[in-house]
């Protein structure tokens, strides 16, 4: 009997995108769902093999249970997943063409990329595995993808207009959606276990996930300016990457001090960091001006 | 992992695969990428117009009316300049690799219009950027000669410098040097039909001596007797605050029409026109308003002036169209040539 509830549980769980810990939580918690339906039917006077049937057939079709688990735990999430990685290998596919065809340029090395990483996302989508259904495994997922389907938006922008124009639209929803999804994965899909203060880590994971990217943005302007002024490579560059390191320093720090309980330390870094990178845009918008005047 | 989801996977793996064989078949060598008109043409006394275009990277040397080149080379050379003699029987063209460097070489040939037979008249270290026939003397071949190919600052992109006026001789195949300017830039030699002398556009940097100096500096035209090389002078407003860019000398009428911005369009690109400056009176008229890219005035038959318009200026490619108009400006029309 309990082999067979088993194998129905193994079959719901495995419809949803939870990691390891939640797998077995929720496998615990089915399980004695169906073996206490189980006795209560045995009570009613079924037989073991009949309480065991109705047990199953009255608590529903796996695959569909579990795809309500999955919507109920995760909204919409796997929608999200499966429209990126769709919609993110169709892209590749017609910028290549366009970049092949029209400008008579051939991505290949990009192309093979965008495509490993379009359908990583898709089986991990479909079929999700349990042990790589965690925080850091998505979320480098994302944002490889992120990566490779930025220097996609830059192939999109150069091919001839009004091509571009559609192609380019396209791309910036690609890495919008792709970036909620870092927001979402990061703050509400995987909790950490190790992190007492919840709501806290949630605010400190917003504000550092939008400077993140603020910071990546500013680095690779910086970069391509470097690199389209300087003669050959210089050491000097990697002067452009120490506000990216300050930061992961800063979030990690962050972090850390939260799952020591240390709330006053970890938004006192908060407070520094935000106001650091304030002062900088204003000085940077206030010379921009200067500049124009 | 079931059936369709397999087949899914692979059908990503088979369109990849003939996507990356689709890359190999038809991806083109940037020296291939080329098509269509360049800003170099000329027109001979009798409206035949020879132009430089490219076919899948092949420059080419046309004629109006014809759709198959007198002289087409191979993806790797270009064609700098080409120039009627005065009595249209001869076509010099200049040709050079497309990649540039301070070893680059020019080949100058001569094409005989009436036996279309093409023959190399020199080859020079540098890059040679225009000629012009004498119109006084057929036999006799002006060019402009760069020695260097560098950028002088690190973001500026690499460009013909240190310019020298030179000239060779048909008959005793004599090649000489007239000047020693070693000019940063210098375009648009025209040689006078009267006088042993030249006109170019250059920088009027003689007396410049600080950086300031040198900002402020403008580009004009100048005369250099052959004679006394030394002995320039500017023929356009000396003190005018543009830039000249190009220009076509009508010396009968004691003018110049020049090439210099005159305005700035809705996009922020400038918009160049043609404009004339009498040296006598010093009045200035502008003579097109097309609010586009115009460039390059030639002399044509009946005192018209061809011009070419680019229509895509401030864009990745130009795409040039040539058109006429009259002395004063009128009657612009599009010459088609094919």
């Amino acid at each position: 009997m309990r082999h067979a509830f088993e194998r129905f549980v193994e079959g719901i769980v495995r419809e949803t995108d939870s990691n390891r810990e939640e797998r077995k939580d929720l496998y615990e918690e089915l399980l004695s769902h169906l073996e206490c339906s189980f006795i209560d039917y045995q009570k009613q006077g079924f037989s073991e093999e009949e309480a065991m049937r109705t047990a199953m057939t009255n608590f529903g079709e796996e695959r569909e249970i579990g795809k309500q688990l999955q919507q109920a735990m995760y909204p919409y999430r796997r929608e999200m997943m499966l429209s990126l990685s769709v919609a993110s290998l169709l892209f590749a596919y017609v910028v290549y063409i366009c970049q092949l065809f029209v400008m008579g340029d051939a991505h290949i090395p990009w192309l093979i990329v965008a495509v490993l990483i379009s359908t990583a996302l898709l089986v991990t989508t479909v079929r999700p595995v349990s042990s790589l259904n965690r925080r850091l495994w998505v979320n480098s997922l994302l944002l490889t993808h992120i990566l490779t389907y930025f220097y996609g938006l830059l192939l999109a922008t150069d091919v001839y207009h009004p091509i571009s124009i559609g192609l380019t639209i396209i791309a910036g929803l690609i890495l919008i959606l792709a970036i909620v999804l870092v927001y979402r994965t990061t703050i509400y899909d995987y909790s950490s276990k190790r992190q007492p203060l919840v709501k806290d880590a949630k605010r400190v994971h917003f504000v550092n996930i939008t400077t993140g990217i603020f910071i990546v943005l500013v680095t690779l302007f910086f970069l391509w300016s470097f690199l389209l002024f300087s003669v050959g490579m210089s050491p000097r560059v990697f002067i452009l990457f120490i506000p990216l390191v300050i930061w992961i320093i800063s979030y990690a720090s962050q972090m850390h001090l939260l799952s020591r309980q240390k709330k006053k330390w970890a938004y006192t870094i908060l407070f520094i960091q935000t106001a650091v990178i304030l002062w900088a845009v204003g000085f940077l918008l206030l010379g921009a001006l200067g500049g124009l005047a | 992992m079931n059936k369709s989801f397999k087949f899914l996977i692979g059908g990503i793996g088979f369109v990849t695969i003939v996507f990356i064989a689709l890359g190999f078949m038809f991806a083109k060598d940037e020296h291939e990428k080329q098509n269509g008109l360049t800003s170099i043409y000329d027109v001979l006394a009798d409206g035949s117009i020879a132009y430089v275009a490219f076919e899948d990277g092949q420059p080419g040397i046309y004629f109006t009316g014809n759709e198959k080149p007198v002289v087409q080379k191979p993806v790797d050379k270009t064609i700098l300049e080409i120039s009627f003699s005065k009595d249209g029987k001869k076509l010099a063209y200049v040709v050079t690799k497309k990649e540039m460097s301070s070893e680059s070489e020019s080949a100058v040939h001569l094409l005989q219009l009436d036996t279309l037979e093409d023959r190399l008249l020199f080859q020079d270290t540098g890059l040679i950027t225009e000629l012009a026939f004498d119109p006084k003397d057929s036999e006799m071949l002006f060019y402009l000669h760069a020695a260097t190919f560098t950028n002088y600052s690190p973001i500026a992109r690499e460009h013909p410098h240190d310019f020298d006026v030179h000239s060779y001789h048909l008959g005793d195949q004599k090649r000489t040097k007239y000047t020693n300017l070693k000019k940063y830039s210098m375009r648009s030699l025209q040689v006078s039909p009267t006088d042993e002398t030249v006109y170019v556009q250059m920088d009027d940097d003689a007396n410049v001596q600080t950086a300031e100096d040198v900002y402020a500096s403008r580009q004009r035209i100048f005369e250099i007797p052959l004679h006394a090389p030394d002995q320039q002078s500017v023929i356009s407003n000396p003190v005018g605050e543009e830039d000249i860019y190009d220009f076509l000398l009508l010396p009968e009428r004691e003018e110049i029409v020049y090439q210099a911005v005159a305005g700035t369009g809705p996009n922020g690109i400038f918009e160049y026109e043609l404009f004339t400056f009498n040296w006598k009176t010093y009045e200035t008229k502008q003579l097109t308003s097309l609010k586009e890219h115009t460039a390059k005035p030639r002399r044509g038959p009946d005192n018209r002036i061809y011009f070419l318009v680019d229509r895509n200026f401030g864009g990745r490619e130009p795409v040039y169209q040539l058109y006429r108009m009259s002395e004063e400006g009128k009657d612009i029309e599009e010459v088609l040539l094919h």
